[in-house]
């Protein structure tokens, strides 16, 4: 039952995941493959405040946002300066700077040893340290995600976002900030994916770089493309297919040391499977919930 | 004064390793446009290949690099002529050739960890790697011989390039591919030959930098973007951009890697790569990264 619990867990920390990067993903088209260096980012901030100084998560949490955010800012103010496929490099070089920092600056991080300890989290004198209360805890911060990530999308800004993942070029020439309107939506993104981190360190108590490498990213980016972009609920039930999807093969009694490396092949099957059969016309959200503008005669 | 020696027969060795997936992608990038990740893929498994044929068949060397060789050039047209080449027919754009060539790059990395395991492996050389004295610098006969190939092979590459008619189809496949299709140059054709060139001098770079060092599944991930960095940063299109860019990623690499520590290395790559967008976002010359072309 435990167990059961813990996976479920483990999907709401990759919903939480996913549904920040669809924001820039999915409604901007910013594909983005430094998603688990955000991640990283929110993790090792609450580890390191709570470790050495001994805060508490309720103020390690906005810190974290605020690092994960500030470092998004300023990556973002450089990288969005080049388009499409450089942008995927760039934020494919950001992953790998934040990966060496967290590996590397070993008085801040520990470095691959990691930093063990994590206190749980308590909130009133209550710990989230069974199971149970803190599925729920994660089940609260899934849906605060949800609404926010759908509020953006329905909101005037995120159709400006839709707007420039269909043309660009159309967007700019209406008279939209393109590139501000993409520094919000990559720096939202970040700041969204320092939540998962935070909860990620408390809850497992330990971490190591190991957790936010680069094909931790493209895990991300597999969930966001394979629940569909733009699309928050596909999130949520790709989440949940790819987290229970080595548990599948557990049972099928293939070694644990094989079934890492065939849960990769597998979803990295998937991804090529899901990206040949999209269509071109498919790139694009539908827009039906959006108003039509009245054609002047 | 060994010191400094050493210091640039290393940087010279880095470099040139760069410089030919620099080439080599450049050839491939140019006329199809796309970012392909597994090339990464292809450039761990041809010294894997190297390495079965050696220690499992008792082929001798030079054999087994032919054989791998041969055997990377059959995948990459498999996956070229099946995949990519129905992508751009289609119209797709080409964010997501970049994201099926990730997932194809896990496929075929984490295929090769469960067939050879992820501890590093060692390439039996014969003698390869006895110590040799080069102008002050320590070496062994291996980077001395990749020193080597690299130089010419960089050649053979700008040649090919410049003055063969397989070189003008590239380049003009690479300004415009739909008016090259009109002046009945087939640019699938050129983008075809392209890719199995590339992922040639790819495999070929990998096999000689795993005889210097040890193998590891991932370590063509690191190698590819050390090419793509360089590609990008010289400027596409110009062979000295890309010397220069070479030298410096692979110079700033090996200075903090004796002044710091090696591990950064990863690092500076990309950060020489952030810094040229802030400071000369075109690389050293070359064509203009823009979203239209007016």
């Amino acid at each position: 039952m435990d167990y059961l619990l813990h996976l479920v867990i483990l999907i709401a920390i990759y919903t939480l995941l996913a549904q920040s990067l669809n924001l820039s993903a999915g409604y901007t088209g910013l594909i983005s493959l430094a998603q688990a260096g955000f991640y990283g980012v929110g993790a090792y901030t609450s580890a390191i405040l709570s470790t050495q100084l001994g805060l508490s998560v309720w103020v390690n949490l906005p810190i974290a946002m605020v690092i994960s955010g500030i470092i998004a800012l300023i990556v973002s103010l450089i990288a969005l300066r080049t388009v499409d496929d450089y942008f995927i490099v760039c934020t494919l070089g950001i992953q790998i700077i934040l990966f060496s920092v967290m590996n590397n600056w070993t008085q801040l991080t520990q470095g691959p040893f990691g930093i063990p300890g994590i206190p749980s989290i308590q909130l009133f004198g209550f710990s989230f340290d069974s199971k149970i209360s803190f599925l729920f805890l994660s089940l609260f911060f899934v849906a605060l995600v949800w609404i926010i990530v759908k509020n953006i999308s329905v909101s005037a800004f995120g159709k400006t976002l839709r707007a420039i993942s269909e043309d660009e070029i159309y967007s700019v020439s209406v008279g939209k900030n393109v590139y501000q309107s993409k520094i919000v939506s990559f720096t939202v993104t970040a700041i969204l994916a320092a939540i998962p981190g935070v909860l990620y360190a408390h809850y497992i108590s330990y971490i190591d770089p190991s957790s936010f490498t680069i094909n931790e990213s493209i895990f991300i980016l597999s969930i966001v493309i394979i629940g569909g972009l733009g699309n928050l609920t596909g999130s949520f039930l790709a989440a949940a297919f790819l987290v229970l999807l080595p548990e599948a093969l557990r049972f099928v009694g293939i070694p644990d040391s094989v079934a890492a490396n065939l849960r990769q092949i597998i979803y990295g099957l998937i991804l090529v499977l899901v990206m040949l059969n999209r269509n071109k016309q498919q790139k694009v959200l539908p827009l039906k919930h959006l108003p039509v503008a009245p054609i002047n005669t | 004064m060994g010191l400094l020696s050493q210091i640039v027969f290393n940087i010279a060795l880095s470099s040139s390793l760069y410089l030919l997936i620099a080439v080599a992608y450049s050839i491939y990038y140019n006329p199809s446009k796309n970012f392909d990740f597994l090339l990464a893929a292809i450039i761990s498994s041809a010294p894997y290949l190297v390495y079965f044929f050696i220690s499992q068949l008792k082929l001798p060397l030079l054999f087994s690099i032919f054989l791998s060789l041969i055997l990377i050039t059959l995948i990459a047209y498999f996956f070229q002529k099946t995949i990519f080449q129905t992508e751009r027919r289609k119209g797709q754009p080409s964010v997501n050739t970049i994201i099926i060539s990730l997932g194809l790059y896990l496929i075929l990395q984490n295929t090769i960890s469960v067939l050879f395991g992820d501890e590093l492996k060692t390439i039996s050389t014969l003698g390869l790697r006895h110590h040799i004295s080069i102008l002050g610098a320590n070496g062994t006969y291996i980077q001395l011989i990749t020193l080597l190939t690299s130089v010419l092979l960089f050649i053979a590459l700008i040649l090919l390039i410049d003055k063969t008619i397989f070189g003008k189809s590239i380049k003009a496949v690479s300004s415009n591919s739909q008016l090259s299709n009109i002046l009945g140059i087939k640019s699938e054709a050129i983008i075809l030959i392209s890719y199995l060139l590339c992922s040639l001098v790819c495999a070929l770079t990998g096999i000689l930098y795993a005889l210097d060092i040890n193998l590891n599944p991932t370590m063509g991930f690191n190698l590819l973007l050390y090419g793509i960095v360089v590609m990008i940063i010289g400027g596409i299109g110009s062979y000295r951009g890309l010397i220069l860019g070479a030298v410096l990623v692979a110079g700033a690499q090996h200075v903090v890697g004796y002044f710091i520590d090696t591990t950064w290395m990863n690092a500076i790559a990309f950060l020489i790569l952030i810094l040229f967008l802030v400071w000369k976002p075109l690389g050293f010359s070359g064509n203009q990264v823009r979203k239209v072309e007016i």
